[in-house]
């Protein structure tokens, strides 16, 4: 049991880190944006859907194809923010952001059912099937490979929001929009650069999720659902927080799976909200939302 | 000569920030007090943790000899004590009549009927010369009379003090004198009032005295004409972040201020 | 001093009486025609689809009596539309009670099982301000769910439950359901309308405007919310019950979709937000156009694209929705002298709008 149960921790900080890239996307939308893109689930689907027809119809290897995945989402991002979110009137934008990206959502699962059927897909590559034998258990290539790519991708972002000026502009925006504005950071162009990285990670998210899971476009409900649960957990806008959160939500979720029963491992999932949330309103790391004056 | 609010050693931090240090005065009943300051000195700091939108870190509000510290604005209201804000609020997408029947739902049942019966509510809304506008949306209107709207609002619950924030803000000479007639003639009927306000003239013209804050303390407390002399008032302002306290010639605290008419526009 | 003011509402001051009677005579006519629509219409496909409109518009009306009039956004309905089916469907068989119009007089009992499960989820998802509001309600939703799969014993899991088949003939089948499903709509509307007039109505809409102030000016706001959450759990409840039992068998995603969820929103958007009639001109429009795109485009993806498409042009180009648009415009050719005061100034505040009448809706003010 023992050694299951460490497994299950494992496994659970292996996935975490990938969820924690996805979810850092979304934060960070949130935390700039004040927005929630409930797309964020579908677009991950999307990014596995791409790495799958890049293997499967010019056989290039799933993190090779990343190099065209990610700067295509990035472009997928800025168009939405641009054609869609940009047109939002500032009242109430969020809980219109939540309209707006759910049919987003409805029309991109539309577009993938046709093209590509719902189907259950994955994608095959050498990695996939192979693992690595350690400290009396296997842990698979891809769950490895995928925790090294988030950790390389978290860490660019780290690097990019506070050590280059334009990451120096999202931050501003986060913490202070108005504030930027008046300092002549142009937010529309943070809006869009924020929105497209949210993307691009996903493209790298859904690649990892794709070589672990079967998945249809049906599949993007269920991971938009586990994204929000990890964004509110952590702190709406709050990276860290979403890291954390990710890697907690999935430890606990993985070792219920082990320690209880894997049908109960879901609900666990959702259920370390509510009981968060009934002592930090806020999640982990959140700020209580401003009070007019 | 009984004091109905007072506010003792209140301490307040943001973050890094101290906004009150040591907050403290007194508000005589049936009086006019004014409550003035540079930027940033905690007047408006003050009216939240009185009116129980903020928590103070220390100190204590009392009210009629009631300690009230920390209780929630709705309880504030309850105990009689009205307030209005510095960016005026309203309930944009309801009627006026139906902004100032918000206030009934924390009035108990039988006493609804007779404060909000149709023609009190219309009396009101006549008081601040809005009467005909009275199935109009708050929305609507100026900025100028939505501040009358709210103060309506506010009078409609009968308070026994009402704190006001900047009501000479953002809106023209004429109105401003408006304003002032209508806080002469309730003070005259009973109405005890804390007026914050960086119109100095507006100030010196109703107030019966007057507390000067800086960094979150009190400095000075007394009749506007003592106060206006009072060298560390002058120093505060003097010394102490110039925006639109700029003084007029002839005098530090003679002249009218400008307000702040950065912030909202003036219809 | 005080001039003579009319306390007549804007518009009605506006109309003359006869006008007022064809009003009245509009609603009654529209009365009528429901309850006749079925024996008229009698083809079972046309009336199909008309039972499931109308437990559309119950849920939607139920849904914009909390969001629509409180502004908090809640995408996770689908768990009473869920808890009432299943209430019913264990009920049913527990009670071992035969398919027929008796039965009917359970869908009540379920309405009530789901305001009370309204009651934790409501004051759980309530505590937490807008923005994590919505969240919340979307992972309550998962959670229940993932219970209905979970859940064998109450639920049966994926088997689903079946329903006891009431003894009616293929030309009349449809017509009890519409029937059921009618006096729900009815109760719904009438629940709308009654809230919104009242002064437990202002409270919310004062909510909507600015909660922190109405909380100061003495609104038990935590209270008035939750009492119309478990409102709508309770309307929303009593429409999944219904579902159910029509349908004849249950199974956790179709009781609990989330679709359901995003379509309520969007008829209650399309019609007009915080208006009694907006979601039901937003069911009675959206529900028949779902049903046909389902119908003709199944399996692929086309009904899906066109539904996303459909509720972003809704969004895009009818943020107010169609009843508060209408209303102002009527206002406008009817109110010549009044219309500098009337007209909205600016841009329109996209959450529609409340009057005390039910209808003609006016428009939002200029947003501050």
């Amino acid at each position: 049991m023992g050694t299951q149960i460490s497994k299950a921790v494992v496994d659970g900080i292996l996935t975490g880190g990938v969820y924690a890239l996805m979810a850092a996307g979304l934060t960070l939308i949130f935390g700039v944006m004040e927005i929630i893109n409930i797309a964020q689930g579908i677009l991950v689907v999307l990014g596995a859907y791409m790495s799958y027809t890049l293997l499967t119809y010019l056989h290039i290897d799933p993190f090779i194809g990343l190099i065209f995945t990610m700067p295509l989402m990035f472009g997928v991002g800025v168009f939405i923010e641009w054609g869609f979110i940009r047109r939002l009137k500032p009242q109430n934008r969020t809980a219109l952001s939540i309209l707006v990206t759910f049919a987003i959502a409805i029309v991109i699962e539309g577009l993938l059912t046709q093209f590509f059927s719902s189907d259950l897909r994955t994608l095959d590559a050498w990695y996939v099937e192979k693992s690595l034998h350690v400290f009396g258990f296997y842990l698979p290539y891809i769950y490895l490979l995928g925790f090294a790519l988030a950790v390389t991708l978290l860490g660019a972002l780290y690097v990019f929001l506070y050590r280059t000026r334009a990451g120096q502009s999202i931050r501003a925006s986060v913490q202070n929009r108005t504030g930027a504005e008046l300092i002549g950071i142009n937010i529309s162009r943070v809006s869009a650069m924020t929105f497209g990285i949210g993307a691009a990670v996903t493209a790298a998210g859904g690649m990892v999720f794709g070589a672990t899971n079967s998945f249809n476009p049906n599949s993007g409900y269920d991971l938009i659902s586990r994204l929000l649960v990890i964004i509110v957990l952590g702190g709406l806008g709050s990276i860290g927080g979403a890291l954390v959160a990710a890697v907690v939500a999935l430890v606990i979720e993985d070792v219920t799976a082990v320690v209880w029963s894997p049908v109960w491992a879901s609900t666990m999932f959702f259920a370390v909200l509510i009981v968060v949330l009934l002592i930090r309103p806020n999640g982990l790391f959140g700020r209580p939302e401003a009070r007019v004056q | 000569m009984s004091t109905l609010l007072e506010v003792s050693e209140i301490k307040k931090t943001f973050g890094g920030l101290q906004a009150l240090g040591g907050c403290s005065f007194a508000v005589e009943a049936g009086k006019v007090t004014g409550l003035i300051g540079p930027n940033g000195s905690g007047k408006t700091t003050a009216f939240n943790i009185i009116t129980g939108y903020e928590r103070p870190d220390s100190g204590v509000v009392r009210v009629s000899g009631v300690d009230v510290t920390g209780a929630s604005p709705g309880r504030v209201c309850g105990l009689g004590i009205g307030r209005t804000f510095q960016l005026t609020r309203v309930f944009a997408r309801l009627t006026l009549l139906e902004n100032i029947r918000v206030g009934s739902r924390g009035v108990p049942r039988s006493k609804r009927k007779v404060m909000y019966s149709d023609e009190r509510c219309l009396e009101l809304l006549d008081f601040v010369g809005l009467s005909r506008m009275a199935r109009d949306l708050a929305g609507s209107l100026s900025y100028g009379q939505r501040k009358l709207v709210e103060l309506a609002t506010v009078l409609a619950q009968e308070p026994r003090v009402i704190l006001l924030d900047e009501p000479a803000g953002g809106i023209n000479p004429t109105l401003i004198e408006q304003m002032a007639e209508r806080i002469r003639e309730l003070n005259k009927g009973g109405v005890t009032f804390l007026v914050v306000e960086h119109n100095m003239e507006f100030v010196m013209g109703i107030c019966d005295t007057v507390a000067v804050m800086e960094r979150g303390i009190v400095i000075a407390h007394g009749e506007p004409g003592q106060v206006r002399q009072d060298p560390r008032v002058l120093d505060a302002y003097l010394g102490g972040a110039l925006e639109d306290e700029t003084p007029a010639v002839g005098g530090p605290l003679a002249g009218a201020g400008t307000g702040d008419p950065g912030t909202e526009d003036e219809l | 001093m005080a001039q003579p003011v009319s306390l007549a509402a804007p518009a009605d001051r506006l109309m003359t009486p006869t006008m007022r009677v064809a009003k009245l005579v509009l609603l009654g006519g529209s009365v009528v025609a429901a309850i006749i629509f079925p024996f008229i219409f009698t083809n079972p496909a046309v009336t199909s689809i008309a039972v499931f409109t109308l437990l559309f518009v119950g849920a939607a009306s139920a849904w914009n009596m909390f969001s629509g009039y409180t502004g908090y956004m809640a995408l996770g309905n689908a768990v009473f539309y869920g808890c009432g089916a299943y209430f019913f469907a264990n009920l049913a068989s527990h009670l071992d009670v035969k398919g027929g119009v008796g039965l009917f007089a359970y869908v009540p009992l379920a309405g009530l099982f789901a305001g009370l499960v309204a009651i934790p989820v409501g004051w759980l998802a309530l505590r937490t301000r807008r923005h994590t509001f919505v969240v919340i309600t979307i992972a309550i939703f998962f959670i229940f769910q993932l219970l209905a799969y979970n859940l064998t014993g109450l639920t049966n899991g994926s088997s689903g439950m079946q329903l006891p088949i009431p003894p009616w003939n293929a030309a009349t089948y449809n017509t009890y359901f519409y029937m059921a499903a009618l006096v729900v709509a009815v109760v719904a509307i009438g629940l709308s309308w009654a809230v919104k007039r009242s002064g437990f109505g202002l409270e919310l809409l004062a909510i909507r405007d600015d909660e922190d102030r109405a909380a100061g000016l003495g609104v038990r706001t935590k209270r008035v919310k939750l009492a119309t959450f478990v409102l709508t759990g309770f309307v929303t409840g009593m429409c999944g019950a219904i579902y159910a039992y029509y349908l004849g068998s249950i199974y956790p995603p179709f009781a609990f979709e989330a679709i359901f969820d995003v379509t309520i929103a969007l008829m209650a958007f399309l019609g007009g937000l915080g208006s009694v009639s907006g979601p039901v001109v937003g069911a009675l429009i959206i529900e028949p156009v779902q049903q046909y795109f389902t119908l003709r485009f199944t399996g692929g993806g086309l009904s899906l694209i066109l539904f996303g498409v459909l509720f972003l042009a809704v969004i895009r180009f009818l943020p107010d929705g169609i009843v508060p648009s209408l209303g102002a415009a009527f206002r406008r050719r009817l109110g010549a002298a009044k219309a500098a005061v009337d007209e909205p100034v600016s841009e329109l505040d996209t959450l529609g709008s409340s009057t005390s009448e039910p209808t003609p809706e006016v428009n939002g003010g200029v947003p501050r």
